[in-house]
C-alpha cells in the first residue's frame, strides 16, 4: 500500500496501517538509535519510544516533507534527549582499554587480533560520546551513518553550511581526543 | 597549498565528498608536508572504525513491543484517541447537524401567508361585505348599535372595569 494512504489510515487510528509503517522503517529508526548508544537493548527502547511519539503526533504531520524525514528528525531530537539526559551521569573511562598481549599461537593470535580491533572501536565510540551534542550529531549521522549532507540538512533543519561547518569541527575534534590513542598507527582505511 | 588551507580540505577528503580540482592540489601538498598526511591517515584510520562492522539488528517482534505502548498510553489518556477520530467525526457531525436543521426545515409548517385584501377576495373568496349585510339587513336600529358596538370590540382584548 502506498505510504500516504497507510499515514492517513494511521492517523485516523488504525494500527494496521501504522504496523505497516513501523516494519517498514523499524530497522532505519533501530539503527540509528544504535549509533548512538551502541547497546541493542537501549536502541530497542529508544526506537519503540521513537514510534510511540510518532503515531501520537500524526495529527501535527501535513506532508510538508516526506514521512521519512519526518520521523527521522523525531528520532534525532528524542535521541539528542537521551542523550542529554544520560550525559549528566556518565563518565567516560578508557582504563579497560589495554594492549592485548602478544601470544604464539595462530588462533590465539587471530582472536586476539580481533579483540584487540573491537577494543580500538570501543575507543573510537567512547570518544565519540565526550563530544558535545551538536558535533556528535552530525558526526554520526554522516560518518556513521553514511547519511548525505542533504539528508542531515532535512533531518536536523540546519543550512548546508552549518552541517558542513560542524562537521569539520566534529572530525578535528575527533581526531584531537584519539590522538593519544592513535599512537603510531594510521592509514588502516584506505582513502 | 599551505597546512591552514589543505587541513580544512582534509577531512572533506577522507569523505570523498572534495572536488576534483581541490583534491589535485591537497595531494600535491601531501606528496611533501608529513604531518598534513599523518593527519590523513589518522582520520582515516578513525573513520575505518567509526563505519565498518556488521549491521545489528533489531530485537524480534518489536511492533509487539510498540502496539503495547501505544495501547498502555491510549490507556492513560483516552482524549488522545478522541483526537484522533475527531478528524472523521467533525465534518459527520456537520453533515449531520446540517441534514437535521434541514429535516426541520422542510417539515415544519409554512407560516400563513398574509395577503392583500384584493387577493383575499379572489383567491379566498372573503368578501368584506357579506359580514356586513347582516348589519345592512338589521331594521331595529338599536340591534344596528349593538351590532356596530361588538363589531368593533371582536379585535380588542377583553377589558374588565374594577369597581
Amino acid at each position: 500500500m502506498e505510504e500516504k494512504t497507510l499515514v492517513e489510515q494511521a492517523r485516523q487510528g488504525s494500527h494496521e496501517a501504522f504496523e505497516a509503517i513501523v516494519k517498514r522503517y523499524e530497522k532505519k529508526v533501530f539503527h540509528l538509535a544504535y549509533s548512538f548508544v551502541r547497546s541493542r537493548a537501549s536502541a530497542d527502547d529508544l526506537a519503540q519510544e521513537v514510534f510511540v511519539k510518532a503515531y501520537f503526533a500524526l495529527p501535527k504531520f501535513h506532508f510538508k516533507s516526506e514521512f521519512g524525514t519526518w520521523l527521522y528528525r523525531i528520532a534525532v531530537n528524542h535521541i539528542k534527549d537521551y542523550l542529554r539526559k544520560v550525559s549528566r551521569r556518565k563518565e567516560v573511562s578508557l582504563e579497560e582499554f589495554e594492549e592485548v598481549p602478544f601470544a604464539a599461537d595462530d588462533q590465539v593470535k587471530e582472536k586476539e587480533r580481533r579483540q584487540a580491533e573491537e577494543q580500538k572501536k570501543k575507543i573510537v565510540f567512547q570518544v565519540l560520546e565526550t563530544l558535545p551534542p551538536k558535533y556528535r550529531m552530525v558526526l554520526t549521522l554522516r560518518d556513521v551513518r553514511g547519511y548525505s549532507y542533504e539528508e542531515i540538512t532535512r533531518v536536523l533543519k540546519v543550512s548546508p553550511g552549518t552541517v558542513d561547518s560542524r562537521l569539520h569541527r566534529a572530525r578535528k575534534l575527533l581526531r584531537e581526543k584519539m590522538t593519544p590513542y592513535l599512537g603510531g598507527e594510521g592509514g588502516a582505511y584506505e582513502v | 597549498m599551505r597546512c591552514k588551507e589543505a587541513q580544512k580540505w582534509l577531512f572533506r577528503s577522507v569523505d570523498r565528498t572534495l572536488p576534483p580540482e581541490r583534491t589535485k592540489s591537497l595531494d600535491d601538498h601531501l606528496g611533501h608536508c608529513p604531518r598534513c598526511l599523518k593527519l590523513r591517515q589518522d582520520y582515516g584510520t578513525i573513520l575505518g572504525r567509526l563505519r565498518e562492522g556488521p549491521e545489528v539488528e533489531p530485537l524480534p517482534y518489536f511492533w509487539n513491543r510498540v502496539e503495547s505502548r501505544l495501547k498502555e498510553r491510549e490507556r492513560a489518556e483516552p482524549w488522545t484517541a478522541w483526537l484522533k477520530w475527531s478528524r472523521r467525526a467533525i465534518p459527520v457531525s456537520l453533515l449531520l447537524i446540517g441534514f437535521f436543521i434541514g429535516a426541520i426545515a422542510f417539515l415544519s409548517p409554512a407560516a400563513e401567508e398574509e395577503m392583500s385584501q384584493p387577493a383575499a377576495l379572489l383567491l379566498q373568496n372573503k368578501n368584506p361585505l357579506t359580514e356586513a349585510n347582516a348589519l345592512f339587513s338589521e331594521e331595529k336600529i338599536e340591534n344596528k348599535n349593538m351590532m356596530i358596538i361588538f363589531a368593533g370590540d371582536e379585535r380588542l382584548p377583553s377589558r374588565r372595569y374594577g369597581p
